[in-house]
């Protein structure tokens, strides 16, 4: 005899009615992970979830480029100073604005800041500042005994002599060494 | 663990259960382990039925009891607790079926052969539950479903038809043939259980 329909169905039926098999272990560990993790991509303002971290992310983000752009401009507006044994050297002061560097470039008037002229100090037209610029040591080989014996030079280098020291490769133009080095050599 | 079937059994477990609710709506873990505890194997087995296999199966009930905590306010206890998480492991089930529509096709061939043999006498036929599920978990995935909708959960073709976004003469064909690839299935079963 072949089953009907509606026997074999009632017969599935009967069969499968409450069929409650062991759930392993395991399901339930990922349950609570894929619970938690809808819990944290849900917007619930009552909840830390991934919405709080994209808002401070955002935030954070904010507030570093506001302190990037800051810090660029503080940059700007820096005044740089190199310094040789406490006096300084030379002032690099940047302009703030195009209408600044138009202002200064008219011609500085400069004086000599010491009796050879090895220093200078310079000031630009509409400007406080004072540049103190140094004027290169070219060594002339046809003349040497006019920089060594210069007593001028002796008073005006010799607080220098650790610094020149430290860079015995300084070299004219040329190439040549400077004779400054065998100057404070000999003293 | 099974509800008492004593009147005041009963009454003791509607009690149970809308304490369990309760504390699930307020997100308590203890209360939502314990609802976990307690229909998390009836719901394995319908799972079981939508799926090819344990581990899909496993996916899905995960997928089932996320739905039923994060939904679990919408429940205003006005029908069968049991039968509304029923209806999200069925429908969690129709979901993950229509994820995998894709490999429906090459099923479809297999059964088509199968469908060609002599009709199956079953008189005396009995089998466990476990052997049942065996057998039901070889069809193929659209005749799964739809004989599950029709055969267990009581759905009409209309409905199936709507459900599953077919048309309701494929759903009666594919009970159809749904039963007949079952019946052989179990005949095969029987003949082994018989030599042993």
């Amino acid at each position: 005899m072949t089953m009907s329909d509606d026997i074999f169905f009632n017969k599935v039926r009967s069969t499968m009615a409450n069929y409650s098999p062991d759930v392993p272990g395991s399901v339930y560990s990922g349950m609570r992970r894929k619970l938690w993790l809808s819990h944290f991509v849900r917007l619930d303002m009552t909840r830390f979830n991934v919405w709080y971290i994209l808002l401070i992310g955002g935030l954070a983000a904010g507030s570093m480029a506001t302190m990037s752009n800051a810090s660029s401009e503080a940059f700007k507006a820096t005044t740089y100073r190199v310094e040789l044994n406490g006096s300084p050297l030379m002032t690099w002061v940047s302009p703030e604005s195009d209408d600044q560097i138009a202002s200064s470039t008219g011609a500085p008037e400069c004086s000599s800041a010491s009796p050879s002229g090895f220093l200078k100090t310079c000031t630009l037209p509409e400007s406080t500042e004072q540049v103190i610029l140094i004027t290169p040591l070219i060594a002339d080989e046809d003349a040497p005994e006019s920089i060594a014996t210069s007593p001028e030079h002796k008073s005006e280098l010799l607080p220098a002599t650790e610094v020149i020291n430290e860079k015995p490769a300084t070299k004219t133009p040329k190439g040549r060494p400077l004779k400054v080095n065998r100057l404070h050599n000999k003293n | 663990m099974q509800p008492l079937r004593s009147k005041t059994g009963l009454s003791i477990w509607m009690q149970d259960i809308r304490e369990i609710i309760e504390g699930c709506v307020r997100g308590e873990k203890r209360h939502q382990d314990a609802l976990y505890k307690r229909f998390s194997s009836l719901l394995f087995g319908i799972c079981l039925r939508y799926t090819k296999n344990k581990m899909e199966a496993q996916d899905v009930l995960q997928e089932v009891f996320v739905k039923v905590f994060n939904h679990i306010h919408s429940y205003h206890h006005d029908g069968s607790f049991e039968g509304w998480m029923r209806r999200i492991a069925v429908n969690t089930s129709i979901t993950n079926y229509r994820k995998n529509l894709k490999h429906a096709y090459q099923e479809d061939i297999d059964v088509v052969v199968a469908h060609n043999e002599e009709p199956i006498h079953m008189e005396d036929l009995e089998f466990t539950a476990e052997e049942m599920m065996l057998c039901i978990q070889r069809l193929p995935a659209g005749y799964k479903t739809v004989f599950n909708l029709y055969v267990i959960e009581g759905f009409m073709h209309k409905e199936i038809a709507d459900k599953l976004g077919i048309d309701v003469n494929t759903s009666k064909s594919q009970l159809s043939r749904a039963k007949s690839y079952l019946q052989r299935e179990l005949n095969e079963l029987s003949r082994i259980k018989q030599k042993e």
